[in-house]
């Protein structure tokens, strides 16, 4: 294995952590603009989040909005740590196969 | 598929087009705010210069209706261009921007209040105009330089500073003078910002 972290290094567990990383730690985003931001189907964003949400990657907040209830989610400090020192090993990694190459 | 894996070339570019993305949707659409302001200003002083300088066929106070009229459409575009970005994002970012939302809708009450006040003690038009208009736009000026320092957005903070320099500029013009400062420089800033916004934009996104 690379030793790329499994918990992000999976197409759409990449992408939803990256939005949420650009959205920031002090803010949270409701589920279904995530959902369409990203273009991804509930049932498919919501089997990736839990999973980030077992590794302390994301936090997900149930309130009630009106009489409707709504989910905001966002990325928690270990998740921010996490996405940046995996995208660093990914660009050493391009770097070590650019300098493998002859 | 969950254990998909993915070389890293390939996924540093699913990054950054997710960055892309994100960025797209949660960015207000300034240059286009700035594009609206500007011709709003354009039609909006161009009808009061046009009224008072005989080059339109309009009566004085149908000019000032038609600036009204402009004037409330590029307020509810503003809001809603901001609304859609907003919709659905809470926390620090969203507390800034409502704040600052309300912040021009307070401010623009307080010039509206003044206005009326103004024009019961003098019935100079010309220059009760004058006072009110530099009384807006130094509203506006300053909106636009707190906002710059908000978001870090330099072409906005300089928009700010130069609205409140050609703000001292029509005052020196006077009464018959001030209109065309803000037909020239003032829809000449709001173009010039806008062209500015769009292409930092467009070369962040690439």
């Amino acid at each position: 294995m690379n030793g790329l972290d499994p918990v992000i290094h999976a197409e759409a567990r990449l992408r939803v952590i990256t939005a949420l990383n650009m959205i920031g730690e002090g803010n949270s985003i409701a589920f279904p603009r995530l959902r369409k931001m990203l273009d991804m189907t509930a049932g498919n964003l919501s089997t990736h989040l839990r999973k980030l949400e077992d590794a302390q990657y994301v936090t997900q907040n149930k309130t009630i909005e009106g009489r409707t209830p709504a989910t905001y989610v966002s990325i928690t400090t270990t998740g921010r740590a996490a996405f940046a020192s995996y995208r660093k090993q990914l660009l050493s990694l391009l770097d070590s196969e650019e300098k493998a190459q002859p | 598929m969950d254990s998909e894996t993915f070389d890293p070339r390939q996924a540093l570019r699913i990054a950054a087009e997710t960055e892309d993305r994100a960025g797209r949707t949660l960015q207000p659409r300034v240059a286009l705010q700035y594009l609206i302001w500007g011709t709003a200003w354009l039609i909006g002083y161009g009808s009061l210069h046009g009224a008072t300088h005989n080059w339109l066929p309009l009566s004085s106070s149908t000019a000032l209706i038609l600036f009204s009229i402009v004037v409330v459409l590029g307020v509810a575009s503003s809001a809603l261009l901001s609304i859609t970005v907003s919709r659905g994002i809470r926390g620090e970012s969203a507390f800034q921007g409502a704040v600052y939302g309300w912040t021009w809708m307070l401010a623009f009450a307080v010039v509206f209040f003044a206005a009326s006040r103004i024009g019961s003690i003098s019935t100079d038009q010309a220059f009760n105009g004058m006072i009110i208009n530099a009384l807006a736009i130094l509203v506006v000026g300053m909106m636009y330089m707190s906002g710059g320092a908000l978001w870090r957005d330099v072409p906005m903070l300089a928009l700010g500073i130069w609205f409140l320099l050609v703000d001292i500029v029509s005052l020196i013009a006077g009464p018959t003078g001030f209109i065309t400062v803000f037909l020239i420089l003032g829809v000449g800033g709001f173009y010039a910002a806008a062209l500015v916004t769009f292409l930092q934009q467009r070369r962040r996104a690439r």
